[in-house]
C-alpha cells in the first residue's frame, strides 16, 4: 500500500476515515495472513502528525507486530524531511516498521543494502521521494549494477512518479524515468500517483502504484471516490495480483443544475433529486452546474447541508467550480486545492524571475521553498528554536541549491 | 597604415571579378579574404579565381617550357618572375566604413595595393542578442579568431539548410550549433537522431554540457539511466499522424477515419482486432492489419493485443507526446534516438512530436500567447525523405507544411541532406539561412547556389574544394555570404573545465 496520508484533510470526518481505511486495510491483512506490509511512502500526511495520529497509526501497528507481520516501508514527499527527523524514524526505533533505505557510499556510488526479509528470503530495496523529485539526484548515483546482480528474490519500492507510466491527467507532474530502478526485480512498489495501476515495460515487470488507500482531497475523492491496496502472492514464480478496494462510507456525488434558478427553487430542485435516494452514512459532494442569477452567497449552503444530513449524510462538501456566476466570467480550470491552486499561480509568474543558475526548476524550488517558510511552530517548540529552525533549515534549502552566491550565511542570522 | 601584408595590386577587372597580380613569393588561395584600403575606409574581397599570366607570347613559353625541360638551353629570362606571374580573381563582397558596413556599388581604386585581411578587419561583426553560433571566420584555409554569431530567432524560424557530402562534417556542425544553444533559453530544439550521435551514449556529445541536467531530455529504445524511454501509446496516435509518412489509398483513409469517428482512441486497436467488419471491405482491413503490424508491431493473437517492439504500446507512454511538447515549449532539448527504428517508424514518430509541436505553436497564435514562448527548430536528417519532391508529390506531410508555413508560428526546420538538389526550389528558397560544406557534384551546387541569399554565383569552385569541417554560411540574416570554420566539437572541451555540481543524495539513509 502507499499514500495512507494518515492526518490529512482539515474535517474531522474525513480525517478519521482516512485512519479508518488504515485499520481495515491492516486488518484485511492481517485475516489474510500476509507475510509482510510494504508502504510505499507517505503514510503519514506530514512528518511530525499530531499526537492523536501517531496513536492511532502505533496501535495499529503493535498489532502487526504481534501478529510477527513486518513492515517494510519508505518516505514519501510529505513524510519525508531533510532533517531525517521524521515520525517514521520514531517509528523505527521503537521497532514498529523498517525502513528499507539504508546505503553505503561504494567509490560515490550509494549501494543499497537492502533487508531480507526472514519468512520468505526476499530482499527488500528502497528509495524515498522526495518533493519536487529530489530524488533524482539519489537515482543518478544509485549502484543499479550492484542491486541487478545480487542474488535472489528481490523487490523495489519507490516513491515517484514514472514518466512513461503516468496517466494523462498528470501529464506534468514531476516524474523519474523507469530506467533509473533496476532492472529484473520481482516486483516494484510504487507510491506517490494515488490512482492505482500496473505495469511493465521491457526489463521492468509487476510495476505496481495501489494508489492511495482514501482519496487525498476533493478533486480525488469525485474522481475516485476510494481506494484500496494490493494483496500480492508469489508461488511456483509466478505473481498474482489482487487489488482490495476499502470503503468506509459510499462517497455519492449529488450533481444539481440550477440553470437561472433562485435561491428558493434551488433548494426545491434538491428535495426533488433526492427524494428517493439514501444517504445513510455517506459522504456527500453536492456539484451545482450551471447559470446563476444573482452572486453565491444567495445560496443558502447551509439549508443544503441540513437537510443532506438529515438525510443520514455524514458529511457534505460542495464543489461550485462549474457554477457560472453572472457578474463575472466563468471561472476555468480552477484548482481546488490549496497545492494546485499555488502551482498555477506560481507557474503563471515564474517567467517573471529568473534563477540564475538554480539547480531545480523554478515551480518546485519556489514550492519548496515556501513550504519551509510556512512551517506551522510544532506542539512544544520553543518560539526562538522556531525561528532558528526555520531559517536553518532554509538556508540548507538555498546553499545545496547553490543560490546563497557569496552571502554568507552568519551575516544573515 | 599597416602595409606589412601586401599581396598584389589591381590591374585589371570589372565589377564581376577585380584581377590583381598575385606578388612574387605569396601564395594565395582560393577563398580566401583580402582587403583594399582607401583612408578609413576598406574593402573586402575574396578569391573566387587563380590563373597564370605572362607577357610571353604562348609559343615562346610552350617553347621554352620544352627547351627546359631537355636541358637544351638556360633560357633564365623565361622564367623571370617579372615577366611570369599569378593572376588572381576576387570578387567584392564589402565595402567597411567606420561606421557601417554594405555591398560595394563601386569598385576600388586602379593599382590599390590588396593586403590579406586581419582580426581587426571583422570586428564590426557583433555578437547579437539571442545568439547562434557558427563557428569562426576563415579566409581561405586560415582561420582567423573572429566568432561567428548571428540572431538565432531570426536564424532558427526562418529554417536552415545543412548541406555537404558524407563526411564533410554535418553531424559535428550540428553538434556544435546545438552545444552552445544549450547555454541559451530563447529556442526549444527536437532532433530527431537516426545515429544515435548527439546525446553521446559513448563519448562526449550534448550530455557533457553544464546545462544538460535541466535542458537536455533525451528518449531513447534503449535508454540510458536517468532518460526516458521511447514509448507512445497507441490510443495517442492520430490517423492524420500517418499523412505523407505512410502511404494509405482512398478505401484504407475511409477504413481509418470511419473507425476513427466511431471509436476515438480505440481506432488502431479495433482495426487490429476487428473480425470482418460488414461496412468495411475485407480485403482492405487485412491489408491494414498488415502495414499496422509493420510500423506499430500490433498484431491481435486471439482476442487481444500483441506488441512486437517496445515502441508502441497501450499501457505504457501516454503522455509522451504532451510531454516532448510541454519540453519543447519550455526551450529544452529534445533528442529522439531512432537509431533502432526503421526509417519509415522513424519518420512517423519525428512527425508526431513535430505535428505536436506545431499545432500547439498555431494555437497559441490564434489566442496571441506566442511571444511568451523560445522559438521551436526541428532538426532532421536526410531531409529528402520528407522534403523530397518525389515524396511531396504523393502528399503533403508535416515537415512540408512546416517548411512552408512554420515561420509564422516560430516553428523551423533545420533540414540536414547531402542531395538538396531533391529538395523543391521554393522550399529550398524558403530557408533563408544555408550553411553549405563541401560538395563535389556540380548540380547540388547549382542547387545551392540559385537558391542562396547572397549572390555566390563565383562560389561553385570554392564550395568544391572546402575541407572537412569548413562550410560557407549564406543567410538572409547576413550582409554577406561568411567562409567559415567549424571548431570540432571534441575540441570545445578543451577550453574550459566543465564545471560539474555536486547534488546531495536524499532519500537514502547514511548511517
Ligand atoms: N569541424 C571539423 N574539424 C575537424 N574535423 C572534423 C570537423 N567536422 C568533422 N570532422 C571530422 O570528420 C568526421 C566526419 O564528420 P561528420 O560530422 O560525421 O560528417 P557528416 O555528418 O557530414 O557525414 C568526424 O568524425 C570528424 O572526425
Ligand atoms: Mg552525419
Amino acid at each position: 500500500m502507499a499514500d495512507l496520508h494518515l492526518g490529512g484533510w482539515r474535517e474531522d470526518t474525513l480525517r478519521e476515515i482516512g485512519i479508518k481505511s488504515f485499520e481495515k486495510a491492516i486488518d484485511i491483512s492481517i485475516e489474510e495472513k500476509v507475510d509482510f506490509i510494504l508502504i510505499s511512502g507517505d503514510l503519514f500526511d506530514s512528518s511530525n502528525p499530531t499526537i492523536d495520529v501517531m496513536a492511532s497509526a502505533a496501535r495499529k501497528l503493535y498489532q502487526l507486530k504481534e501478529k510477527n507481520i513486518e513492515v517494510y516501508v519508505i518516505e514519501g514527499s510529505h513524510d519525508f524531511s531533510p532533517t531525517g527527523r521524521t515520525i517514521l524514524k520514531v517509528f523505527q526505533e521503537a521497532g514498529l516498521l523498517k525502513k528499507v533505505t539504508s546505503v553505503d557510499d561504494v567509490d560515490g556510488k550509494l549501494r543499497l543494502r537492502g533487508i531480507k526479509d526472514s519468512k520468505t528470503g526476499i530482499s527488500i530495496y528502497g528509495v524515498s521521494g522526495i518533493r519536487g523529485s529530489l530524488e533524482k539526484a539519489t537515482y543518478d548515483v544509485l549502484d543499479r549494477a550492484n542491486l541487478e546482480e545480487s542474488e535472489g528474490n528481490k523487490i523495489f519500492m519507490f516513491h515517484s512518479a514514472i514518466q512513461e507510466f503516468k496517466p494523462s491527467s498528470l501529464a506534468h507532474m514531476e516524474a523519474i524515468p523507469i530506467s533509473y530502478l533496476p532492472k529484473s526485480f520481482l516486483y516494484y512498489a510504487g507510491g506517490h500517483i494515488h490512482d492505482n495501476g500496473e505495469f511493465e515495460l521491457d526489463g521492468y515487470k509487476n510495476v505496481v502504484f495501489p494508489g492511495a488507500l482514501f482519496p487525498n482531497n476533493i478533486d480525488e475523492l469525485l474522481i475516485f471516490r476510494g481506494g484500496g491496496f494490493y494483496i500480492v502472492s508469489y508461488e511456483n514464480d509466478k505473481i498474482t495480483k489482487k487489488y482490495v478496494p476499502i470503503k468506509i462510507y459510499p462517497v455519492i456525488i449529488l450533481e444539481i443544475p440550477i440553470d437561472r434558478m433562485t435561491s428558493f427553487s434551488i433548494e426545491e430542485k434538491i428535495k426533488e433529486i433526492t427524494l428517493n435516494k439514501d444517504f445513510t452514512d455517506s459522504i456527500v459532494i453536492t456539484k451545482f452546474k450551471g447559470k446563476l442569477e444573482g452572486n453565491i452567497s444567495s445560496i443558502n449552503f447551509k439549508k443544503i447541508n441540513e437537510y443532506l444530513e438529515k438525510k443520514g449524510a455524514r458529511l457534505v462538501k460542495r464543489d461550485t467550480r462549474e457554477l457560472i456566476l453572472k457578474e463575472y466570467k466563468e471561472v476555468k480550470n480552477i484548482s481546488f486545492t490549496k497545492e494546485k491552486l499555488e502551482e498555477d499561480i506560481i507557474s503563471r509568474h515564474k517567467d517573471q524571475i529568473a534563477i540564475k543558475g538554480c539547480a531545480t526548476d523554478t515551480i518546485p524550488f519556489v514550492k519548496n521553498f515556501m513550504e519551509l517558510l510556512s512551517r506551522e511552530k510544532k506542539e512544544g517548540e520553543k518560539k526562538d528554536d522556531y525561528y532558528t529552525n526555520i531559517l536553518r533549515d532554509s538556508l540548507e534549502y538555498l546553499r545545496k541549491l547553490k543560490l546563497l552566491g557569496g552571502l554568507d550565511e552568519d551575516n544573515l542570522s | 597604415m599597416i602595409t606589412l601584408d601586401i599581396v598584389g595590386k589591381i590591374v585589371s577587372g570589372d565589377f564581376s571579378g577585380v584581377i590583381i597580380r598575385q606578388k612574387t613569393g605569396v601564395d594565395l588561395e582560393l577563398g580566401e579574404l583580402l582587403v583594399t584600403r582607401e583612408d578609413n575606409d576598406y574593402f573586402i574581397m575574396q578569391i573566387y579565381d587563380i590563373s597564370y599570366g605572362s607577357q610571353i607570347p604562348e609559343r615562346i613559353r610552350s617553347l621554352a617550357a620544352g627547351l627546359k625541360l631537355e636541358e637544351q638551353s638556360n633560357l633564365s629570362f623565361i622564367d623571370d618572375e617579372i615577366s611570369n606571374f599569378i593572376l588572381v580573381s576576387l570578387k567584392p563582397t564589402l565595402f567597411v566604413t567606420p561606421n557601417r558596413y554594405h555591398l560595394p556599388k563601386r569598385l576600388p581604386k586602379f593599382f590599390s595595393t590588396i593586403e590579406r585581411i586581419t582580426e581587426a578587419d571583422i570586428k564590426f561583426l557583433e555578437k547579437p542578442n539571442q545568439p547562434l553560433y557558427f563557428g569562426k571566420i576563415r579566409s581561405g584555409s586560415r582561420v582567423l579568431d573572429i566568432d561567428v554569431f548571428l540572431k538565432g530567432d531570426d536564424v532558427i524560424t526562418h529554417h536552415v539548410l545543412i548541406s555537404a557530402s558524407t563526411g564533410k562534417g554535418k553531424s559535428n556542425l550540428v553538434k556544435v550549433l546545438t552545444y552552445n544553444l544549450l547555454n541559451e533559453s530563447y529556442a526549444g530544439l527536437l532532433i530527431i537522431d537516426p545515429h544515435d550521435e548527439y546525446y553521446g551514449r559513448t563519448k562526449k556529445g550534448l550530455k557533457n554540457h553544464p546545462n544538460a541536467n535541466n535542458k537536455v531530455i533525451y528518449y531513447s529504445t534503449s535508454p540510458t539511466p536517468g532518460s526516458n524511454t521511447l514509448v507512445l501509446d497507441i490510443k495517442t496516435i492520430k490517423p492524420w499522424h500517418l499523412n505523407g509518412i505512410v502511404s494509405l489509398t482512398e478505401a484504407q483513409l475511409e477504413c481509418i477515419y470511419l473507425f476513427y469517428n466511431r471509436d476515438r482512441e480505440k481506432w488502431i486497436e479495433n482495426i487490429v482486432l476487428a473480425e470482418n467488419d460488414d461496412v468495411v471491405n475485407t480485403q482492405t482491413l487485412a491489408v491494414l492489419k498488415r502495414k499496422f503490424n509493420n510500423i506499430f508491431g500490433i498484431s491481435s493473437d486471439g482476442n487481444a493485443l500483441h506488441f512486437r517492439s517496445g515502441l508502441f504500446s497501450n499501457n505504457s507512454g501516454i503522455t509522451t507526446i504532451q510531454n516532448v511538447i510541454d519540453y519543447l515549449q519550455n526551450g529544452k532539448t529534445v533528442i529522439v534516438d531512432t537509431s533502432k527504428l526503421g526509417g519509415e517508424v522513424e519518420l512517423l514518430i519525428g512527425g508526431i512530436f513535430a505535428e505536436g509541436i506545431f499545432s500547439k505553436y498555431k494555437d497559441l497564435s490564434s489566442k496571441g500567447a506566442l511571444y511568451d514562448k523560445p522559438c521551436v527548430s526541428i532538426i532532421i536528417e536526410e531531409a529528402p525523405r520528407v522534403l523530397g519532391k518525389d515524396v511531396l508529390d504523393k502528399g503533403a506531410n508535416i515537415f512540408g507544411t512546416i517548411a512552408r508555413e512554420g515561420r509564422k508560428f516560430r516553428v523551423g526546420l533545420v533540414a540536414i541532406t547531402q542531395l538538396p538538389s531533391l529538395i523543391p526550389k521554393e522550399i529550398l528558397a524558403n530557408m533563408n539561412t544555408k550553411i553549405i560544406m563541401g560538395t563535389e557534384m556540380s548540380n547540388e551546387r547549382s542547387a545551392l547556389i540559385e537558391s542562396s541569399s547572397q549572390d555566390i554565383s563565383e562560389e561553385s569552385r570554392n564550395i568544391a574544394s572546402l575541407d572537412i569541417g569548413e562550410a560557407l554560411l549564406t543567410s538572409t540574416f547576413s550582409k554577406l555570404a561568411i567562409p567559415l570554420k567549424i571548431p570540432l566539437f571534441e575540441d570545445l572541451f578543451n577550453q574550459k573545465v566543465p564545471y560539474k555540481e555536486k547534488t546531495i543524495p536524499r532519500g537514502v539513509d547514511f548511517d
